[in-house]
């Protein structure tokens, strides 16, 4: 099948996203999130995302299907998250988009939500033909993510270079803008605070960047192309202790800018040096942190010297969404990869070796 | 004539039926209280090859009926997606039932046989605590009198225990013989669901009775 029709169902987080595409086409895009439900909590809170799905699953699905203008009986297969994620937000669309397969007789393909956010990029709508790239890479940045991949084939064999030991990129932003008292969600409100902000104005670390975590080309240390935010968000933390207990006000744009500053710099550092090492001669950059002016800003920069091509799609494709669950869809059943059986489970730590089950 | 109905609960376990003119024809059901996103599809298949029906067209399908809990909150959500969206592509009505009140319906025979006028249908709430709903006893039938809750064993009301959660506390409840692991099926939501959509009266709204918060506490920083 060339061009097929396929509906894509999102719930591993907080967005119920349904999209659905024609092949690279993009028909349907909808997206409803709990984001203000979590506001209070300075996070996403599980049950609260879990609970939101519930009762938009339909709407949002019909919202898709009268935005596409077609019928559930016109679809050549159904698509879902099915990890990785949070389980009990993962679940809701699991049995929801088994029940519709089971009731509409299509296909069903549970795929894997880091790859989606590769698959999105095939499509027109994301502005690039990555159809002619020599060696594709995907930088994934999001609450829940920081993860560079190699493509060797989008729907049979994705290797995982490097990723996160501990906070997600995004999830450090929201933990810092919590501690400088800036709100939620923390990526939009640091990056605003940080314009007005001094991104020298302090040091903070730059995690896994030692001699010994980096190694060498040849003898790489197995940290080499691996991020960590821990230790960032503790110095964010301690230096914000220190002018709290001299009663001193805290300089917060100054702490925005400077923190900001080390996110993008290490996490734009290892990608390119990973692209550079493993032959990758082009970057798809996904997840809701590639909305992050500086991470973009830097990224041009470090690619574009280091010979690099570079893919931002339109933020709302690079956002949690369930139109990246159609794109996937859609590659895989014009590969013939098989559909899934009806008894999968979700996987909320799916490996991205398991692009769909 | 002929009413045939699709029914499932997952407050417990997993469990579908299909039910034509009150009999059951076909039943699945899993004792796993945990693999209920998993399970329920095949069981719906299952059950509808059975009733020779076809899930792309079955038309011969009336309604459905869903257990709406109280239950653990993701096997209940399982459960209550999989019935609005069948519901939804199949065009046809669903109705929830209490799972508590299926439950009831099924003992309330045997607590009128032992004498019992009030009696209480208690689950597995987890946390140390059990789901439970008070009933009347009129000539067989429940009438739920309060609830549901969750609540600790000891706070359940002193009356004749039937379901799982008496299996669980035998100390705090007053367990009947050969009910104390009873949980609510899919043929208990059938029975009762058919007699409260003749009724008019009975039928919940198609959302999970969660009883319980989402438990998240505001962070130090963020409070006021």
């Amino acid at each position: 099948m060339k061009h097929p029709i396929v509906l894509g169902i999102e719930t591993s987080c907080d967005e119920t996203g349904i999209g659905i595409v024609a092949g690279t086409n993009l028909l349907a895009h909808q997206v409803a999130s709990s984001m203000d439900e979590h506001v209070a909590f300075g996070g996403v809170i599980p049950e609260i995302a879990a609970r939101a799905h519930v009762t938009e699953f339909l709407p949002v699905l019909d919202a898709a299907l009268e935005e596409a203008n077609i019928t559930i009986d016109e679809l050549d297969a159904i698509a879902v998250t099915a990890g990785p994620g949070l389980a009990g937000a993962l679940m809701v669309g699991v049995a929801g988009a088994k029940a519709l397969a089971l009731a509409t007789g299509k296909p069903l393909y549970g795929i894997n939500h880091l790859i989606a956010h590769i698959g999105v990029g095939y499509l027109d709508a994301a502005g690039s033909d990555l159809t002619n790239v020599n060696q594709l890479g995907a930088l994934l940045v999001s609450g829940g993510h920081t993860e560079m991949l190699k493509i060797n084939s989008l729907t049979s064999d994705v290797e995982l270079l490097g990723s996160t030991i501990d906070d997600a990129a995004g999830e450090a932003y929201d933990k810092v803008a919590r501690l400088i008292g800036a709100g939620y969600p923390g990526g939009p409100v640091i990056d605003k605070m940080a314009r007005q902000g001094e991104p020298q104005a302090f040091k903070f670390p730059r995690g896994l960047s030692a001699p010994k975590n980096m190694g060498t080309v040849d003898t790489p240390g197995k940290d080499r192309y691996n991020w960590s935010f821990s230790g960032l968000k503790t110095a964010v933390s301690r230096a914000v202790e220190q002018f709290r207990i001299r009663d001193m006000d805290i300089p917060a744009n100054d702490i925005a800018a400077s923190f900001q500053e080390a996110v993008a710099d290490v996490i734009t550092h290892k990608a390119v040096l990973a692209a550079t090492e493993q032959g990758i001669d082009h970057i798809l950059l996904g997840g809701g942190v590639a909305a992050n002016s500086r991470l973009r800003d830097l990224l041009t920069q470090r690619t574009r010297a280091a010979g690099i091509g570079l893919t931002i799609p339109p933020i709302n494709l690079c956002t949690d969404n369930g139109a990246m669950v159609a794109a996937l869809g859609a590659q895989l059943v014009a590969d013939e990869i098989r559909s899934s059986e009806l008894g999968f489970s979700a996987d909320p730590t799916q490996p991205v070796s398991r692009i769909s089950v | 004539m002929s009413k045939t109905y699709l029914c499932l609960d997952t407050s417990a376990t997993a469990s579908a039926a299909i039910t034509r003119d009150d009999a059951v024809v076909a039943h699945r059901s899993t004792a796993s209280h945990r693999n209920h996103s998993e399970v329920l599809a095949g069981f719906i298949t299952d059950v509808m090859t059975e009733a020779d029906l076809d899930p792309a067209t079955p038309n011969a399908l009336e309604a459905i009926f869903v257990g709406v809990g109280p239950g653990p909150f993701t096997g209940l959500r399982a459960g209550i997606i999989t019935a609005q969206t069948l519901a939804h592509a199949w065009n046809l009505p669903v109705y929830g039932v209490l799972s508590l009140d299926g439950l009831a319906n099924r003992v309330a025979p045997e607590a009128f046989r032992l004498g019992a006028e009030e009696f209480v249908v208690a689950t597995d709430a987890r946390r140390k605590e059990v789901y439970w709903a008070h009933y009347d006893n009129i000539g067989g039938q429940p009438q739920r009198l309060h609830g549901p809750f969750v609540t600790a064993a000891q706070e359940v009301t002193e009356l004749p225990v039937f379901g799982a959660g008496a299996g669980l506390y035998p100390e705090q409840l007053f367990g009947i013989t050969g009910f104390t692991d009873a949980v609510p099926d899919a043929t208990d939501i059938a029975a009762y669901g058919s007699i409260a959509l003749r009724r008019g009266r009975g039928l919940q709204p198609v959302e999970p009775q969660y009883l319980r918060g989402h438990d998240a506490k505001i962070p130090k920083q963020l409070r006021p």
